[in-house]
């Protein structure tokens, strides 16, 4: 038995089995030959617009789940998508560098997501988030990839465990297949805490990176949103309290 | 060309939330409509969402607005009355 202590997002408890979730997005650093710049940016503006409609569809759900409040992340989110300066950083580093539109962005993304880190503003700093968010849905449009979330167990609803969730993934977290989530790094102020929030999610956050080589898949946990702990494999005794 | 100022009121300041809507506010018009925070002489363009949340405008901090185009009278006007009612 094992106990992590992070920040609890939600004040409910969950018993459930563990299930882990890997965001990874490959970006390599590929040349583009220099009659094949235009393609690379034609490219760019067909997955611009289909990010854009994801977004539009997302905000739609979110209105629906959690209200107009919440929901405006995703209407932020494409505006930043659609921005002049990132636009055009992006555009540059293709045309000027001959690199490949999914590594202009990811290293654009990058920049710009460091620029509000280094901000004073705690509000402003959890931006980078945003950022990054956006150029991640960006670059899975133009590498065709499709980081659909694993969920559960065969069936069974389980205790999701990540790195991080960005904000838009916790709105899709499908709660008939989610009992509660931990994850390794996060911030109350984090769009991702207040939407689990909104949605009545038992969540506990910023639990360290400790935490994901320390669980085995399908091993039970108990989700405190109260306490804000985790543990592993309670013992009997620890069951019985929690049950 | 118009100019005004304005004092943040709102407590939070200018984050994601409202950076967005000054960036749908002034997007329609075709006059340039620049920011300038004036502790940091730091300038952003309105119609950029990454510019103006990076200005970082906090509770009690002033801004100037300077609107230069064809249509400057009714995008000062928007911009005026956008600040008035949500910062």
């Amino acid at each position: 038995m094992k106990t992590f202590q992070g920040i609890g997002v939600y004040g409910a408890i969950a018993i459930g089995k563990a299930t882990k979730y890997v965001q990874k997005v490959t970006v390599r650093r590929t040349a583009i030959p220099p009659n094949e710049i235009q393609a690379e940016l034609e490219k760019l503006k067909t997955a611009r617009a289909a990010a854009c409609a994801e977004l539009t569809q997302i905000y739609q759900t979110a209105l629906q789940e959690i209200g107009q409040e919440q929901a405006e992340i995703f209407e932020i989110h494409r505006i930043m998508l659609e921005d002049e300066d990132y636009n055009n950083a992006i555009s540059r580093i293709i045309e000027n560098e001959g690199l490949c539109a999914a590594y202009a962005v990811a290293v654009t993304g990058e920049r710009f997501a460091a620029q509000f880190s280094a901000l004073e503003d705690k509000l402003l700093q959890a931006r980078s988030a945003d950022v990054e968010d956006v150029s991640n849905r960006l670059i899975r449009h133009l590498t065709a990839e499709n980081t659909a979330i694993p969920i559960g167990t065969g069936g069974e609803k389980s205790i999701l465990c990540a790195d991080d969730f960005s904000p838009s993934e916790t709105v899709m977290l499908d709660k008939n297949q989610i009992l509660a989530f931990v994850t390794v790094y996060g911030s109350r102020n984090s769009h991702t805490s207040i939407l689990a929030r909104s949605r009545n999610i038992p969540a506990v956050i910023g639990v360290g990176s400790k935490f994901l080589d320390s669980i085995t898949i399908g091993e039970l946990l108990i989700v405190d949103g109260h306490r804000g702990i985790v543990i592993l494999s309670p013992d009997d005794t620890t069951l019985e309290q929690y049950q | 060309m118009k100019n005004f100022s304005y004092t943040i009121t709102d407590p939070v300041g200018v984050h994601a939330r409202p950076a967005g809507m000054l960036v749908k506010a002034a997007k329609p018009f075709s006059a340039a409509i620049t920011l300038t925070c004036d502790k940091s002489g730091k300038t952003a363009n309105a119609k950029n969402i990454l510019q103006v949340m990076s200005l970082g405008l906090q509770s009690g901090d002033s801004v100037s607005l300077t609107i230069d185009g064809t249509d400057e009278s009714n995008a000062a006007a928007a911009i005026q009355a956008f600040f008035e009612e949500n910062l």
